[in-house]
């Protein structure tokens, strides 16, 4: 029943020719998951803080709030929170559950909106935000800072890729080039995290996360 | 209405590493696109609507992955296939890069839409009933599309080879 679609145009088919075969996911697929989980789990982690922000946002602005599938809840079998890239021997199961809380989307939020913070390593507070920043680029700095917390090196270090590549020159870069500084000292990667300490001195001199930054690497 | 991530990364790992890998990506570059668009679904979970199929939303954010890393890309990382196989002439691997840089170049124009369709088609050798079926569209839908997607393809890969010359 399938209408015949045209061949391809001579010159596009030997262009298409050339090409080498598609990859597939093959061995790293496992592997590839991992990190997902991990990364997926510490943003699960971070929803809850958002959750909570949602609420103070709520009773603060009064706007829109509508309703956002969020807070995946991630477990590993034997307990805790899959950690990243540790891969233990049994293989995480991986149960993604949504709950429908209250998040406010494009909401803008005049000040940024803490949820009651859990207890931190280093005092590090947010920076004057400029303009509003986006909820998925703070859920990714929260997602980094509480798997840090959790001491889950991989998974922050995940987190703040992420965030590097997604908002390069966000309204959180300095907050997320300080987080990474303390999770590659985190992770024994003492070496970068000094090179990365050096760079974040100059290119923010004076910065508040400063102190932060000096003792991660010492 | 629950959003299974794994049970959506079980069945469609494979058909997102063999969509990305047509950006040109390799080897780590390629997981991490992947774990970008995973991770990326997860946070747009709400956009999903569970009463359509999961693919033509997934591939559409990697595609957008996918766009995003041409267009910041290192050439000198990702340019360089994993494993260069030595049965294979010199001559012929540099065509293939070139090949590849150009398709990539040239899909990255399209728009998100022509572009699913095309690298799903005449890249990935899927057939049209199946995009339409994974889609969730007319099987016209997806020969109009397909049509449309291959022009604008057609004329990115005359621009970009006038571009070079």
């Amino acid at each position: 029943m399938s209408e015949p679609i045209e061949p391809l145009s001579e010159e596009l088919a030997a262009l298409l020719g050339k090409l080498p075969p598609a990859a597939s996911a093959g061995a790293r697929k496992a592997a590839v998951w991992d990190r997902i989980a991990g990364t997926a789990g510490a943003l699960s982690t971070a929803g809850g803080a958002a959750a909570g922000a949602a609420v103070a946002a709520k009773a603060v602005a009064a706007k829109v709030i509508v309703p956002l599938v969020a807070a995946a809840v991630v477990t590993g079998v034997g307990g805790g929170v899959v950690l990243g890239r540790t891969v233990l021997a049994p293989e995480p199961k991986v149960i993604v559950k949504t709950e429908r809380v209250e998040v406010p989307v494009r909401v803008e939020v005049p000040v940024p909106i803490e949820a009651p913070p859990p207890p931190k390593p280093v005092p590090v507070a947010p920076q004057k935000p400029k303009q509003a920043v986006t909820a998925e680029e703070r859920q990714l700095i929260e997602a980094a800072r509480t798997a840090l917390i959790k001491r889950n090196a991989a998974g922050a270090l995940d987190a703040l890729a992420l965030h590097r590549r997604s908002f390069a020159k966000g309204q959180l870069a300095e907050e997320r080039d300080a987080l990474e500084v303390q999770a590659l000292a985190q992770a024994g990667r003492l070496e970068e995290a000094r090179a990365a300490a050096r760079r974040f001195s100059s290119t923010y001199p004076r910065s508040v996360f400063e102190p932060a930054v000096e003792s991660a690497t010492k | 209405m629950g959003f299974d991530l794994r049970s959506i990364y079980e069945k469609e790992a494979d058909r997102v590493f063999a969509f990305l890998s047509r950006f040109g990506l390799h080897g780590a570059d390629l997981e991490d696109a992947v774990h970008d668009t995973f991770v990326t679904a997860l946070q747009r979970a709400s956009t999903y609507d569970p009463s359509r199929p999961v693919a033509p939303w997934l591939l559409g954010i990697a595609f957008r992955m996918g766009v995003a890393r041409v267009r910041t890309a290192r050439p000198t990382v990702s340019e360089i296939p994993e494993q260069a196989d030595p049965s294979q002439d010199p001559q012929r691997s540099v065509e293939q890069r070139q090949a590849q840089q150009l398709v990539k170049r040239a899909l990255a124009e399209l728009s998100e839409e022509q572009g699913t369709v095309f690298a799903l088609f005449d890249l990935q050798g899927v057939s049209a009933q199946e995009i339409s079926d994974s889609m969730g569209v007319p099987l016209k839908t997806t020969y109009s599309r397909l049509r449309l997607a291959r022009i604008a393809f057609a004329a990115a890969v005359e621009r970009l080879r006038k571009e070079e010359r």
